[in-house]
């Protein structure tokens, strides 16, 4: 794909909404809007964004719990305000209010989040094994973060998709750490793209704190996905700014029972993917500081609209409960 | 007696226990830095070898823990959120459950499953379950719910100890109750349910979290409407200690069954069922149950339409009764979660 200035701004904008998003979660849930807890995905943008600016609205995303979701189901097409609604219990969610953080819409292949990391990954498995039947070149993306390499799921789907050629890619961020552990701990390996030697899966390690970075690096894998060639793995190196989760504290076990290190949070958050993006275009000339400032000036007026919209959404009603459970 | 946090008597019972038996290790996912505080200076103490952080590995911490029983040792095997435990279905409710039967009793698999259940937090289908039902109904595992600090410290004691799998349902609304604790060293038996009120018109079994709920809306009924309510918490479902609960409800002629998992197959439809077993002939009401209502818990705003809430228990107290006018405790006794 044909990297355009209107294709840079467009990502440009998605990295700012996503970011945007992630901080009305965190002022609103401070503020006791929320009726569910949030985890935030702020540092971890651009690989989510430039993701999905490759794919068709047909092409599926098993998103992760990372920020609930947000960078990818943002730049999918999923409104902010379902997005939000869903965190404030509101019938007009992403989940009719079902599901308190997460939200499904089939139109904009979003299928639908769980809560057990790595649920998700033999069902992309799956996805990828009706895309294949139908033979219409769709992708399948399966995202997760380091710490669902854990879990058998992972490596029963990869197994699948690589026997049976399934057109899924397997998008690993790699924060270097599942809540509280770093993935040293834990694993005896630092790049988890290693796990997919053993399948015979070509792999790519990614800088996912460039979105060009990502965006070059998804290209190759969606065109040998959609060519019927198989699956690829692709490990972005990222790391999360914030919390494992809002209110609670930042510690995480290196050795064990020490403080995710300042030292290391600081080195990252001087690689910001917004600012580091943002300060690349304009050194370029693509972005001009006004372009800069209406960019935030939408997505803040975006995001207090989908406040106002969540707040005067309708609750659910519970009297859905049996439409909801079966269908007819 | 001095007072002490429910997650502090966890806590306790862990030092105890792995300093009196070296052979007691603890694994699982951030067990040194437990999300619900119940981790106080135990990898200080025990160090990295014993106070494992696992990857996120379910099947492994499970599985790994009945290979480790069957060498010998004592695994506790943490579970985050109880939800969890079914990412190590087989490993638990096969290998853990049914090896010892199915070799014909040669092997003992002593190990304890720590697993915090619960809801009222919003938190939606998948982090909000109590699943004594899914473990009730496999033969082989036991089954302790501790309701206060007291019983937590003295049923996890028992637990490291039996030379049985133990599936331990702390809750996590719990956490943060005080309650008497004495300094001495103490276990709580299993099998030995404890009658939290003395009554006369009604008898509630009542589990876990609910157990307090339950004898809010009890202490009301007393006050207001003089309905003397009796509230047993069988402390362990498996084993049960059905005498009690039947003494019970041969003595008060009613029974309701208080419970947070789902109305369907839920320790209510079990209990229930063998009060009607039982004591049928005692009965002047049918039994009731409350419970949550058979679909999967609703997040956020949702949830408490599901999840079984004080109101429900005082309406099942007027039905049981005969009582046309149920007494309102809505807003009155309050449901917490701990998002
Ligand atoms: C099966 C299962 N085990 C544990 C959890 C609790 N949990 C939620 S997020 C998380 C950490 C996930 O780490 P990672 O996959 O690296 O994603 P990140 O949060 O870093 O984006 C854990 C342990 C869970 N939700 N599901």
């Amino acid at each position: 794909m044909e990297v355009t200035n209107e294709l840079l701004i467009k990502l440009y904008t998605q990295l700012v909404r996503v970011r945007k998003l992630d901080e009305k979660m965190i002022e609103c849930l401070f503020a006791g809007k929320l009726r569910t807890f949030f985890h935030s995905g702020q540092g971890q943008e651009a690989p989510g964004v430039a993701l999905c600016a490759h794919l068709n609205d047909d092409d599926m995303v098993f998103y992760n719990h990372r920020s609930h979701g947000l960078n990818k189901c943002l730049p999918k097409g999923m409104p902010a305000k379902q997005i939000l609604a869903e965190h404030f219990g509101r019938a007009t969610g992403g989940g009719n209010g079902f599901a308190g953080f997460h939200y499904a819409d089939l139109n904009l292949g979003l299928p639908g989040m769980g809560g057990m990391v790595a649920g998700e990954l033999t069902l992309a498995a799956g996805a990828g094994i009706a895309c294949q039947l139908r033979g219409k070149g769709q992708v399948v993306v399966s995202c997760f973060g380091d710490g669902a390499t854990g879990r058998g799921p992972l490596h029963e789907g990869m197994l699948m998709a690589a026997a049976w050629k399934l057109p899924v890619i397997w998008f690993c961020e790699n924060n270097l750490y599942a809540q509280w552990t770093r993935v040293n701990v834990t694993h005896p390996r630092e790049d988890l793209s290693d796990l997919a030697q053993g399948y015979g899966i070509p792999a790519a390690i990614v800088d996912g704190q460039d979105v060009m970075a990502v965006y070059e690096a998804v290209g190759p894998a969606v065109e040998r996905a959609r060519s019927g060639k198989g699956p690829t793995f692709l490990e972005m190196k990222t790391y999360r700014f914030r919390p494992h989760a809002e209110g609670f504290p930042d510690f995480s076990v290196q050795t064990q029972g020490g403080m995710r290190p300042s030292t290391e949070t600081e080195e990252w958050m001087r690689r910001d993917p917004v600012r580091l993006f943002k300060t690349s275009l304009m050194e370029k000339g693509v972005l001009t500081q006004d372009d800069v400032v209406r960019i935030d000036k939408e997505a803040d007026d975006e995001m207090a609209e989908a406040e106002r919209f969540s707040a005067e959404s309708p609750w659910p009603d519970p009297k859905d409960f049996d439409k909801a459970l079966y269908a007819d | 007696m001095r007072q002490i946090l429910y997650n502090a008597a966890i806590n306790e019972a862990m030092h105890e226990e792995m300093e009196r038996d070296e052979t007691v290790y603890m694994i699982g996912e951030e067990c040194s830095q437990c999300v619900w505080g119940t981790s106080a200076g135990l990898s200080e103490k025990f160090g990295a070898h014993r106070i494992r952080d696992s990857a996120i590995s379910e099947a492994a911490i499970i599985g790994s823990s009945v290979g480790a029983a069957l060498a010998g040792y004592r695994p506790i095997s943490y579970m985050m959120f109880a939800d969890f435990m079914m990412c190590g279905a087989d490993e638990l409710l096969y290998k853990a459950a049914k090896w010892r039967f199915a070799h014909g009793g040669k092997v003992k698999i002593p190990l304890v499953v720590r697993a915090p259940i619960g809801g009222y937090s919003g938190i939606g289908a998948e982090h909000s379950q109590c699943m004594e039902s899914w473990v009730w109904r496999t033969p082989g595992l036991k089954i302790a719910i501790p309701s206060n600090p007291y019983d937590a410290k003295g049923l996890l004691k028992t637990a490291i100890r039996d030379d049985n799998p133990v599936v331990f349902l702390e809750h996590k609304n719990l956490m943060g109750m005080e309650g008497p604790v004495p300094e001495e060293t103490y276990t709580v038996p299993f099998g030995k349910a404890e009658i939290k009120r003395e009554g006369t018109d009604v008898t509630i079994v009542a589990t876990g979290y609910l157990v307090s709920v339950t004898l809010q809306v009890a202490n009301l009924l007393q006050k207001e409407k003089g309905v003397n309510v009796e509230v047993i918490d069988p402390r362990t479902l498996e084993p049960l200690d059905l005498d009690t609960i039947l003494a019970s409800v041969k003595k008060t002629k009613g029974a309701i069954i208080v419970d947070e998992d789902t109305m369907r197959c839920g320790p209510g439809a079990e209990i229930g069922m063998q009060i009607m077993e039982n004591a049928f002939d005692y009965l002047d009401a049918p039994v009731k149950r409350v419970a949550a209502k058979n679909y999967p818990i609703a997040g956020a705003y949702l949830e408490q339409f599901v999840l079984p809430q004080p109101q429900d228990i005082a309406n099942a107290v007027a039905e049981v009764t005969g009582d046309s006018e149920p007494l309102n405790v809505a807003g009155r006794v309050a449901t917490k979660g701990v998002f």
